[in-house]
């Protein structure tokens, strides 16, 4: 009884002026939050490249800061900023976390971790357990993912613990994107590989600041052939590949090449 | 006609190799070697208004009222074609030859050249090909003719033996249309590129556009730093161009005034050495194109309003300042640029960057070059057409004047592949 009478004592008494004070910094906290989400995607959207990229990157670091600003008016209109009172509040505070919301705060906690190392950030492709998009926002407690069938996925940022995180592009507006072709293995592999190399060469979606490699592998049932290069934007990925694909085909044909019949699809891994 | 050859020029930093044209025109034609090219900088308050117009590019939706003119403006009328005519006459591109020929002296003097074949490198419209036609006249030199498409796409070799057959000097002005980027369109090029390097095609000139030149590096990855390419015109080189041009056939004063400010930007005959802060920053919009900086001048000159209209505003009180033998030609204050409406997408910079990346093409042949259908090309060119991105000559789709820094800056922006100037 006593105890709960010190802590209720770490509280100051909330007058009305104090309680508006604490709704308008709740309020503006809020607003700025929501006008830092709305607008910097608004103007990532007229922008191309890494300006894009970097620009979406701070909103989750501005979200923090805004919190942070805000915690700190805050907690000195609640409480007598004492360290006496301070460990008795946040000693009470990891208790609740501790037992009640364990996951909520270890996926607050791996928020506030991706914001400082960055395993992924907004426009980023990413693939976690599985599952391959574009992050399209980092909150506080999770990452939202659009797929390529325009899905959204929701995933705690807790995953970080314990999953490997793939990053194909890691901030740059730019990711291999690799087109495959399987070949009957009784062909002019030089020419094919020539021929390949231009069809990558020739593609309107190539960046070329990165390097063109075809891999030729053989296999059991034929010659694999793998165009890996870098589409201008990491968005045109699926177009890119589609591009090499269809032009690739066509020039093998042209080039008396015969395609592969394997009776199993082969290990796209292997 | 004389000629003289210099090292070196320090006003403009340009290191090593600076060759002239014609006396009368000293430094005005110039040839420099590629990595010589010094882009024209903006005057300070420019570059500052520069970089805030391009901010609010971001947040601003194109609409008719931003490319009406300003008020005062409205009130000038265009300039009669006969008198444009003789404002801003055609290029004469025999003095760029002239000064090409000086930069080549020693080349063609020599029995036996470090590199039997030079290349001249140009931006569009900077006119790379008419100079080595003007070239070529000078010398006799033998003109090769482009290959046909079909002759790029098989990549037909027997085009090449027109080279060997005459024994004479070739010249080849534009090598952009050599090549297309198809998976079939360059065997024919790097063939060519091949046989120019080891000297089976014997001696020769080869003109390219700047946008192919940088594809085809990438194509045929050998560097030549014995490039030439004209020297970027720089505001003071625009105006004296601009003065020559207009005193062609001027008896009396000429004056050019800001339509906006009433500002002298430029006086003929030319009045001291000062060069109006409009034409430096005309020279440094157009990176030093002179091809594009002389459409822009063209584009704004105005004539004085209709007697009826003309008792408003600062122009009629500078008219009337003005000496009676003086005639004033007024230069609009906006520069007449085309813009996109909305997001430009994607397929409209294939298209654009495709035209620029050939120095033109046939709309026929950009089904073979994107992944696009043809009545998707044909749809998005009439698009790009209407909104002045594009236009047609001759058949040949290209980027006109007008849009070029435009486009130019569309396509850097977005990470394309661009020239190096």
């Amino acid at each position: 009884m006593q105890k709960e009478n010190q802590i209720v004592q770490i509280f100051k008494k909330l007058d009305a002026s104090t309680s508006l004070e604490l709704a308008v910094i709740i309020a503006v906290a809020v607003l700025l939050i929501i006008a830092t989400q709305r607008v910097l995607p608004w103007v990532a959207k007229r922008l191309h490249g890494k300006r894009r990229l970097h620009l979406l990157a701070i909103i989750p670091l501005m979200r923090l800061l805004i919190i942070l600003t805000a915690f700190i008016m805050f907690v000195p209109l609640l409480i007598e900023p004492s360290i006496q009172n301070m460990v008795a509040l946040l000693g009470a505070v990891s208790l609740a976390l501790g037992f009640a919301l364990k996951d909520y705060a270890s996926n607050l906690i791996a928020g506030i971790v991706v914001i400082g190392e960055r395993p992924y950030r907004t426009g980023d492709w990413i693939e976690v357990n599985g599952v391959y998009g574009e992050v399209c926002h980092v909150g506080m407690r999770t990452v939202e993912l659009m797929t390529p069938n325009d899905t959204r996925v929701v995933i705690p940022h807790a995953r970080l613990w314990t999953d490997p995180i793939f990053n194909a592009n890691n901030g740059v507006p730019r990711l291999q994107c690799v087109a495959d072709f399987y070949l009957h293995p009784q062909h002019d592999s030089k020419r094919v590989w020539q021929a390949l190399h231009d069809v990558a060469l020739t593609s309107p979606y190539l960046h070329f600041d990165e390097p063109i490699a075809v891999i030729v592998l053989e296999k059991p049932w034929g010659t694999h052939y793998q165009v890996k290069a870098y589409p201008i934007d990491a968005s045109q990925q699926f177009r890119f590949v589609s591009d090499l694909t269809v032009r690739g085909k066509v020039m093998l044909s042209e080039l008396g090449a015969r395609f592969a019949l394997a009776p199993t699809v082969p290990d796209r891994t292997a | 006609m004389s000629t003289t050859t210099q090292p070196s020029d320090s006003d403009s930093g340009l290191a090593s190799f600076v060759a002239r044209g014609d006396l009368s025109e000293e430094s005005l034609w110039e040839f420099v070697r590629l990595g010589d090219y010094k882009v024209p900088s903006f005057p300070a308050r420019s570059a500052a208004a520069n970089a805030w117009r391009s901010f609010k590019q971001i947040f601003k939706r194109v609409d008719e009222k931003t490319q009406a003119p300003v008020k005062q403006e409205a009130e000038l009328r265009a300039l009669p074609e006969v008198r444009l005519e003789h404002l801003v006459p055609p290029l004469d591109w025999n003095a760029a030859a002239a000064a090409l020929d000086a930069s080549l002296t020693d080349w063609m003097a020599a029995q036996v050249p470090d590199r039997s074949v030079r290349f001249v490198i140009g931006q569009p419209h900077g006119g790379h090909g008419e100079i080595l036609r003007h070239w070529r006249t000078r010398h006799d030199a033998m003109l090769i003719s482009p290959p046909t498409c079909e002759q790029v796409l098989a990549g037909d070799a027997r085009w090449l033996d027109e080279w060997r057959a005459g024994g004479r000097v070739c010249v080849l002005p534009n090598l952009e249309r050599c090549y297309l980027r198809h998976a079939h369109g360059l065997s024919l090029v790097r063939r060519l590129l091949e046989e120019a390097e080891t000297g089976r095609v014997g001696r020769g000139v080869i003109g390219c556009d700047s946008w192919a030149w940088a594809y085809l590096q990438r194509v045929w990855p050998v560097t030549r730093p014995d490039a030439l390419t004209l020297r970027a015109f720089n505001g003071r080189d625009l105006s004296r161009l601009f003065a020559k041009q207009a005193s062609g056939r001027q008896r009396g004063q000429l004056r050019f005034r800001n339509a906006r400010t009433g500002n002298k930007v430029l006086s003929v005959p030319v009045e001291g050495d000062e060069v109006s802060s409009e034409i430096a920053h005309l020279a440094a919009h157009c990176r030093g194109n002179v091809g594009t900086a002389i459409r822009y001048w063209r584009e704004r000159l105005r004539a004085e309003p209709e007697p009826d209209k003309a008792d408003s505003g600062a122009k009629e009180e500078m008219s009337n300042k003005a000496d009676p033998a003086e005639e004033i030609v007024w230069l609009s204050a906006i520069l007449p640029e085309p813009l996109l409406p909305g997001e430009t997408d994607e397929d409209a910079v294939f298209v654009l960057h495709t035209l620029l990346l050939h120095g033109g093409l046939q709309a026929s042949l950009l089904p073979e070059l994107l992944p696009l259908p043809e009545h998707r090309c044909m749809a998005l060119l009439i698009r790009l057409r209407n909104a002045g991105l594009v236009q047609c000559v001759q058949d040949r789709w290209s980027v006109p004047e007008l849009a070029y820094a435009y486009v130019r800056g569309l396509l850097r922006g977005r990470g394309y592949l661009t020239d190096d100037f």
